[in-house]
């Protein structure tokens, strides 16, 4: 009895040793070798119609569509990383797939980077930046892609530009790092595609301070070409779960798109954009996000209706060309996820929620502040086994059909996301 | 009269004691600290989360620190979390991930791994530069500490410490600020990782909180190294594998 409970134990013991050692990966004597890792996505959507849009009127205009409208497609997005030593070259894909004839691929990222000396680093491609501290919207996000409110976390296409960044630390109370970033950009006004005039070469410059346990930034925004902008953002821990932060930018000569008179109209104008929020962790492990934004060169309530009827009269006229015009301008100028001034943004997220493992549910809504429209989504994430994630997304937008996510061209969506990680 | 002296020389013996005996106190919590981990190093750890039905998730970490209170860690698996990074400077912690392209604060409270260990013990500073000795036992087995932060951005309002003899750390236990138990922490399995690091290499942690959960932090590879302090900062966190070699 005793023999047999000895060999239990040492056995007991040998797995539990075996069960805590592990590989490392690419280990200890780490050679020059490139690392492919990223994501394939299988979506499949169900879309409700809203057929009064006239959104929808000009994206199926005279197309007879059943109310429910479904979409299945893959995206897989590929990285690769090259590291040795100082020296590293970076890669970020992303291909989407409905059908063989229907397949787009983007080039995200594709950057050789190189650090010059322990304080200094120079970067050299396509890069994604994301400056600002805010969540769902940056006003200072001068060099930053066109940002998904509703996925903040997206991966998104890059920026062709030079980087170059210098840090310092100080052994003080008050400044403990600093960073300077200066961000050469060539004109996106190109001659064949290919050639630009140097003097529409645009720089943008970061100056960053953990100044009394706060982030600060200051960014600067120089173009010939293209609206100049001035900001500052700032982060900070008022408590020990409770986040605060805040943006605000000025800028010059920016092109404001409105209708006027049935004809798109171009206004250059002065103003300010800002958001303020915070971020706060209760003791139920439920992180709360809430932001305010404010734009001064979004739509008003009634810049928005003129809008709004400019496509209601393309669609009602019954002229395809004229419809297809109308989508072109919508297309060009007014293709951004929040058009007018003023919205708030609320996000509620509590993993492992009364001990189930694994599961993330999420709510967030945005509410165009001005018209009182509103979307809202319930994200629920399930990763059952490593490298896997199951999420069921439904969405819902509500608001008048004047209003502008009210006049979106479904009243609700469903998604389902079968995501594999390698 | 000898009322009062008697109370004078009370009054003295504790001013000289009090100090005394909280400098013994913070002294031996310093040198536990050193015996713990070199004051800078890099690391490989595993991290465990055990359900109670015995499925498992794991994450294996890249960690450097420097000085009592810098420290930057880097997810090397699974592929699902690969490139995450973590910066501690002090009370503020970042959390950095590849596809948002920024940091974003992150608090000593959350779990950026779930499971029973929170962002505080994964991101584990010096326990000299978050707490004062507040009362010190000597017994035939070792010490036992009580510790209380030094402020209210602390995750654990006070530590119970159990070491041995030769100042190794073998359990804490953590309380909030109202008395109650939120988690212990057993320090196993004393390892030789060369350069004279000489310590436990396996952390269990369990929570009355998280009843039949288990997470575990076992250490791999742990070497005294020394790094610039730019390595600690916002702009470095997306290039920490580079640190590797």
């Amino acid at each position: 009895m005793l023999v047999s409970v000895i060999i239990i134990l040492l056995l007991g013991s040998i797995s539990y040793a075996t069960d805590y050692s592990f590989e490392i990966p690419s280990s200890e004597s780490k050679k020059e070798m490139l690392e492919l890792n990223g994501n394939l996505d299988i979506k499949y959507s169900i879309f409700r119609s809203r057929k009064k849009s006239p959104m929808y009127g000009l994206q199926y205009y005279s197309q007879q569509l059943s109310d429910i409208l479904s979409s299945y497609r893959m995206e897989f997005y590929l990285n690769g990383d090259y590291q040795t030593g100082d020296i590293g070259v970076h890669l970020k894909t992303h291909s989407e797939y409905y059908s063989d004839s229907q397949t787009d691929f983007n080039l995200y990222e594709l950057y050789g980077d190189v650090n010059l000396s322990a304080n200094s680093f120079l970067l050299a491609g396509k890069k994604m930046y994301n400056w600002g501290k805010g969540y769902a919207f940056n006003p200072v996000g001068y060099v930053n892609p066109v940002k998904d409110p509703e996925n903040p976390e997206l991966s998104q296409t890059g920026l062709f530009s030079v980087n170059y960044e210098y840090s310092k630390s100080f052994q003080t109370e008050a400044i403990k790092n600093m960073s300077f970033n200066l961000i050469v950009i060539p004109s996106a006004d190109t001659i064949n595609n290919k050639i630009s005039e140097i003097e529409n070469t645009d720089i943008a410059g970061k100056l960053y301070f953990l100044l009394l346990d706060m982030d600060v930034d200051f960014m600067q925004y120089y173009s010939k070409i293209n609206p100049g902008k001035s900001g500052v953002d700032f982060s900070r821990n008022i408590l020990p779960n409770l986040e605060m932060h805040g943006e605000i930018s000025t800028f010059n000569n920016q092109p404001k798109y409105l209708i006027s008179n049935n004809a798109l109209e171009t206004k250059y104008i002065d103003g300010i954009s800002y958001l303020s929020g915070i971020r706060w962790l209760n003791e139920w492990n439920i992180t709360t996000i809430l932001e305010y934004y404010h734009n001064d060169a979004g739509l008003t309530t009634k810049e928005f209706e003129d809008y709004n009827n400019f496509l209601v009269n393309a669609v009602a006229s019954g002229n395809a060309v004229a419809a297809f015009n109308a989508a072109n301008i919508v297309r060009s100028n007014f293709s951004g996820t929040n058009l007018m001034r003023d919205y708030l943004y609320l996000k509620i997220s509590w993993p492992e929620p009364f001990n189930m493992v694994y599961f993330t549910p999420s709510l967030y809504t945005i509410i165009n502040t001005n018209d009182g429209s509103s979307i809202t989504g319930v994200p629920l994430s399930y990763k059952p086994v490593t490298n896997l994630e199951f999420i069921i997304w439904p969405v819902f937008l509500m608001g008048n059909i004047n209003s502008e996510l009210g006049s979106k061209q479904y009243e609700n969506k469903m998604e389902l996301w079968m995501r594999f990680y390698f | 009269m000898k009322i009062i002296n008697l109370f004078l020389i009370l009054t003295l013996l504790f001013l000289l004691t009090g100090p005394a005996f909280s400098r013994d106190g913070n002294e031996l919590l310093k040198r536990i600290d050193e015996k713990l981990m070199p004051e800078s190093y890099e690391a490989y750890r595993k991290l465990i989360n055990i359900e109670p039905n015995g499925r498992k998730k794991e994450f294996v970490v890249y960690t450097v620190k420097k000085g009592k209170d810098k420290m930057a860690m880097l997810f090397l698996s699974p592929a699902s979390e690969k490139g995450r990074a973590t910066l501690r400077l002090g009370e503020n912690m970042w959390l950095y991930i590849p596809n948002v392209g920024k940091p974003i604060r992150i608090t000593s409270l959350q779990s950026v791994t779930g499971g029973v260990f929170n962002n505080a013990d994964i991101m584990q500073v010096d326990y000299s530069a978050e707490y004062n000795v507040v009362k010190l036992e000597k017994n035939e087995t070792g010490y036992l500490l009580e510790l209380k932060a030094k402020n209210k951005t602390v995750a654990y309002d006070k530590l119970k410490m159990w070491a041995t003899k030769d100042e190794i750390l073998i359990k804490i236990e953590c309380y909030s600020a109202s008395g109650m138990l939120i988690k212990t922490l057993e320090f196993k399995e004393i390892k030789d990782f060369g350069n004279d690091v000489v310590r436990p290499s396996v952390i269990e942690t369990h929570s009355p909180l998280y009843k039949d959960y288990l997470s575990v932090m076992v250490f791999s590879q742990v070497r005294p190294r020394t790094f610039k302090d730019e390595v600690f900062s916002m702009n470095y966190m997306s290039r920490i594998e580079g640190l590797r070699k």
